[in-house]
């Protein structure tokens, strides 16, 4: 299961620096693509490969480069977004709640989200 | 905040109280002209469609719309709107209204807490709706889109950027306990208030329907290109988006806020950034056309339509030694005058024609807090 995601992560990952590639062939090669993260061309590799966990930071730098949406390829990762993991410390009744809307048909849930969320403005 | 089939927003609080209900809506309307007079409230066309950003294909919307979540709503260029306010029960709310960040009653920053002191919100229902910006004690200028980009816009006007755009709201509700208290004195007085309150909205709606055939055969106008095409393109992530500038002036009161501060529950509170798309940009992201164009208020009042009027019954008024900002911004007439662009697509004044004088509910008959 562990190596699946990691190899989800590591296709996103490879599949969007490649796209990027076809317009800028050297900016976006695995090296200058490393080079811009601050790792090593082998660790990008691998990270691609799903031969490497990447971390939070590393991921996060990656989908800014790529244009990605770190937060669904943070739970790929085994990773929980450090300030979802320091809600969860401050107030466990989210737990509950995650459980509860993990049941939830999909159109209701975005229902929910949508009653909920406040937007960044 | 949701989003009923009617393209409604609606604010609820079920924890504050059942009753604790908010409704919006945008209503597509005529472009009053900028000529110098004030004219009379202008007719509701019918409300604008809005889609949830987050319904959307994220791949079709601009990542910062994502960002801030809310509505789009699809407006052509110089087209009006304003926007109505109701609770089903006539639960009070405090509620905030800006436009590219710009509070519409008062031309301040933005700001999430209420302005007590220098009242920068309106009261619901009291306030039933607001057609454009205060500029005075009495009169709005009227919500007019303009793409961000051209200057035009209030946000431009005020603080040079054309960054937000769109339209924001925010809403308190009344303390749970007050209402319970208010309930229970006046609960037979609010069978009269509500049959009232119809009333208003059965008058509008009884106008509309009897001259709707007539309206609408003029509707048809195709406006837009002309003018998309006079208007420098603008660039950047303002392409994408429009935003509120002033247009022609309304005669339009502003309540007095009669609750007292310790009455709203601060503690709850939601919010809405209403993006506006021009109407490209709304097929783009939907598949689905826009609107039609309103016809032209001219035309509208050569065919003997009607106009309205409405007074508040203790209108607020801007202290002498603080005029508001707003009285300061140029309308899109007057500046794409000093500009020597064409970016209103007609402006013929009329002889103002006599108004439908629209009642309020009965004095004894209210639950917001009025005595």
């Amino acid at each position: 299961m562990v190596v699946e995601r990691q190899d989800r992560i590591g296709r996103t990952l490879r599949e969007a620096r490649q796209e990027r590639a076809k317009q800028d062939p050297r900016g976006f090669s695995l090296r200058a693509v490393a080079g811009r993260l601050g790792v090593s061309a082998t660790y990008l590799s691998l990270v691609e490969r799903g031969q490497e966990r990447p971390t939070e930071a590393f991921l996060r730098r990656a989908c800014t480069e790529l244009g990605l949406d770190p937060e669904t390829l943070l739970p790929l990762a085994g990773r929980l977004a450090a300030d979802v993991a320091q809600s969860l410390i401050e107030r466990p009744e989210l737990v509950e709640a995650v459980r509860m809307l993990r049941a939830m048909p999909e159109p209701e849930l975005r229902r929910a989200v949508r009653r909920i969320r406040d937007g960044e403005w | 905040m949701d989003l009923l089939p009617d393209n409604r927003l609606e604010f609820a609080f079920p924890e504050i109280h059942p009753d604790a209900v908010l409704q919006i809506e945008f209503q597509r309307t005529l472009r009053v002209p900028d000529d110098g007079q004030h004219h009379h409230l202008p007719p509701g066309l019918g409300r604008f469609p809005l889609r949830g950003v987050d319904e959307l294909d994220p791949e079709r919307v601009p990542t910062h719309w994502l960002r801030r979540g809310g509505m789009v709503m699809p407006m052509w260029q110089a087209e009006a709107c304003w926007l109505r306010f109701s609770s089903p029960a006539g639960y009070p709310f405090l509620l905030k209204v800006g436009a590219g960040k710009i509070n519409a009653v008062t031309g301040a920053a933005w700001r999430n807490e209420p302005d007590f002191g220098n009242q920068d919100y309106v009261e619901v229902p009291s306030q039933p709706w607001l057609d454009g910006f205060k500029t005075d004690d009495g009169t709005v200028r009227q919500f007019v889109a303009m793409p961000l980009g051209c200057g035009y816009t209030v946000e431009e006007q005020i603080t040079g950027e054309a960054w937000w755009g769109g339209v924001q709201l925010l809403a308190h509700p009344l303390k749970g306990q007050v209402w319970q208290r208010r309930m229970a004195e006046e609960q037979r007085r609010q069978a009269e208030r509500e049959r009232r309150m119809a009333e208003i909205q059965r008058q509008m709606a009884e106008w509309l329907r009897r001259e709707e055939a007539d309206f609408f055969s003029f509707c048809r106008l195709h406006l837009s290109e002309t003018i998309t095409r006079e208007c420098r393109r603008p660039s950047g992530r303002g392409a994408l988006a429009m935003g509120l500038a002033p247009g022609g002036s309304i005669r339009q009161e502003i309540e007095r806020a009669r609750e007292r501060r310790s009455n709203w529950e601060l503690s709850a509170r939601a919010r809405c950034f209403v993006h506006l798309a021009n109407s490209e940009v709304w097929r783009g992201i939907t598949g689905e056309a826009p609107p039609t164009v309103p016809p032209s208020a001219a035309d509208y009042t050569r065919a003997g339509l009607p106009w309205f009027d409405w007074y508040a019954e203790q209108p607020m008024a801007d202290p002498p030694s603080r005029p508001s900002v707003l009285r300061r911004v140029r309308s899109v007439c007057q500046l794409s005058r000093a500009k020597g662009e064409t970016v209103l697509p007609e402006n013929e004044s009329f002889p103002p024609p006599r108004p439908v004088r629209l009642r309020r509910p009965n004095r004894a008959a209210r639950l917001d807090g009025r005595r």
